[in-house]
């Protein structure tokens, strides 16, 4: 799990790649039209016999549909993860300065901590004397 | 002869030799380079751990490869033929050649006139190229050749993004609509690219610099915001560091807390106890094993079982405190 930075920057590279497949899609599978009745539909050169992939008509508009659909998930996500990125209201200044107060309540904390620690010991040795002297009995 | 046989098992060896300076790695130096260090620590009055190394060593001794080289002087050197530097700095966009959209983050590396960005920002896209003369794709090819025909020339998604910008103030408040802007702009753009592909696709590729130019840009945006998301990582960190000792400091309280509530009920309780074992235990043990001798396996196995009394009682006192 990377931080949502680097998450972004993956959604935008995906949004990339979804680009390109998508046109590969419409560029591979439209169907081919006749521009006046003279026309006719050339048939596949042999060297490259898949070059157009015509799909039936409703189910290219349904490929079309769920890339596009596809397309607008993506972008919504981008848009999400650009909502959530955090701290985008405090400037520099603010960051190191809570930084500074951070680092002064830990210390604060800490020292806190490793009296409780020695209060727990100290009590701890206390029962533990308690129920040796109870089994002495 | 002989240097010539060196060279020669130098050259047909499967492995290559070690470098030539393995030779310097002698106890005696070793030995010489310690004290050498330990001397320059008390000098200045610092840790051993801290000293890298010892500057101004004897260029001609050996004790010179027992330790890394300098910094280089001018910040650069050379590895494998690629440049580097010791400083690493975001290569600004406008250098590379890409033109750049919408304004430069507060306190980033890349420090355009804040006044000509602003001109920018005012100013089309058109006039704006003409400024800047780092760009490389000119936009006005792109509406030159655009055929696609519902596209007035303020729809074109790169003005879109550019005209509407607030100046940059110091927070990044401003980021999250230049990154919409910019991701909305993908998609437009993306939307036009295959217009113009469908009727024209020798057209496309201005649109597709277009898009390479959108997609540059984001991710250079991202990149600047980099530094500020480290700073935002690191103050959650410590802001989690700081809950979790502090939620260790009350466990540890309460904890201690409830043994002396123990403590305390143990007192309160024990004396009926201490009676019983102070009228027939502690007698008991005293008389029995000095005198008694026929009845002393009897009156071991009373004890024993007084014994397991007593415990049971303490630890139904234990466990009804503890409950």
């Amino acid at each position: 799990m990377s931080d949502r930075l680097s998450q972004l920057q993956e959604a935008v590279d995906q949004l990339m790649e979804q680009f390109i497949a998508t046109y590969f899609y419409i560029e591979r599978h439209h169907d081919l039209k006749t521009f006046s009745p003279k026309d006719t539909i050339a048939p596949q050169k042999a060297d490259h016999p898949n070059e157009v992939d015509a799909l039936p008509p409703d189910v290219f508009a349904a490929g079309q549909l769920e890339l596009a659909r596809d397309l607008i998930t993506r972008e919504q996500q981008i848009e999400y993860l650009i909502s959530s990125l955090p701290g985008l209201d405090n400037s520099e200044h603010d960051q190191l300065h809570s930084i500074k107060e951070l680092e002064e309540e830990l210390a604060v904390a800490e020292k806190q901590r490793q009296e409780a620690v020695k209060e727990k010991d100290e009590v701890l040795v206390k029962l533990d004397q308690t129920l040796r002297s109870i089994r002495r009995y | 002869m002989a240097d010539n046989e060196e060279d020669n098992s130098a050259l047909a060896s499967f492995f290559p030799d070690p470098p030539l300076f393995w030779k310097a790695f002698t106890p005696s130096n070793l030995q010489a380079i310690a004290d050498l260090k330990q001397q320059h620590a008390t000098q200045r009055g610092i840790p051993i751990e801290d000293v890298v190394r010892v500057p101004d060593l004897p260029v001609d001794s050996d004790l010179i490869y027992l330790q890394p080289p300098a910094e280089p002087k001018d910040g650069s050197w050379r590895l494998y033929g690629e440049p580097q530097s010791l400083e690493e700095s975001l290569q600004p966009l406008e250098s590379a050649g890409i033109e750049r959209l919408g304004p430069p983050l507060p306190g980033s590396s890349t420090t355009p006139a804040a006044s000509e960005s602003q001109t920018i920002t005012q100013t089309t896209l058109t006039t704006s190229t003409s400024d800047s003369q780092s760009t490389t794709q000119p936009p006005q090819d792109t509406q030159a050749t655009s055929i696609f025909p519902s596209q007035p020339p303020s729809q074109h998604p790169s003005t879109t993004s550019v005209s509407s910008n607030t100046p940059s103030t110091q927070t990044h408040d401003t980021l999250h609509l230049h990154l919409k802007r910019l991701s909305k702009s993908l998609l437009l753009n993306y939307l036009e690219l295959l217009g113009i592909m469908s009727l024209d696709p020798s057209a496309g590729s201005a649109k597709a610099a277009d898009l390479r130019t959108l997609f540059l840009n984001f991710h250079h945006v991202l990149n600047e915001y980099r530094p500020h998301q480290a700073r935002e990582q690191l103050i959650q960190l410590m802001q989690e560091k700081l809950d979790q000792t502090r939620a260790e400091t009350a466990a540890n309280r309460a904890v201690a807390e409830k043994a002396r509530r123990v403590l305390e009920g143990l007192g309160s309780v024990d004396v009926p106890v201490v009676k019983g074992v102070n009228t027939d235990g502690g007698l008991g043990t005293g008389a029995g094993a000095g005198t008694v001798g026929g009845g002393k396996e009897e009156e071991e196995e009373e004890e024993e079982k007084r014994y397991w009394e007593r415990e049971g009682m303490g630890w139904g006192v234990l466990d009804a405190e503890f409950a």
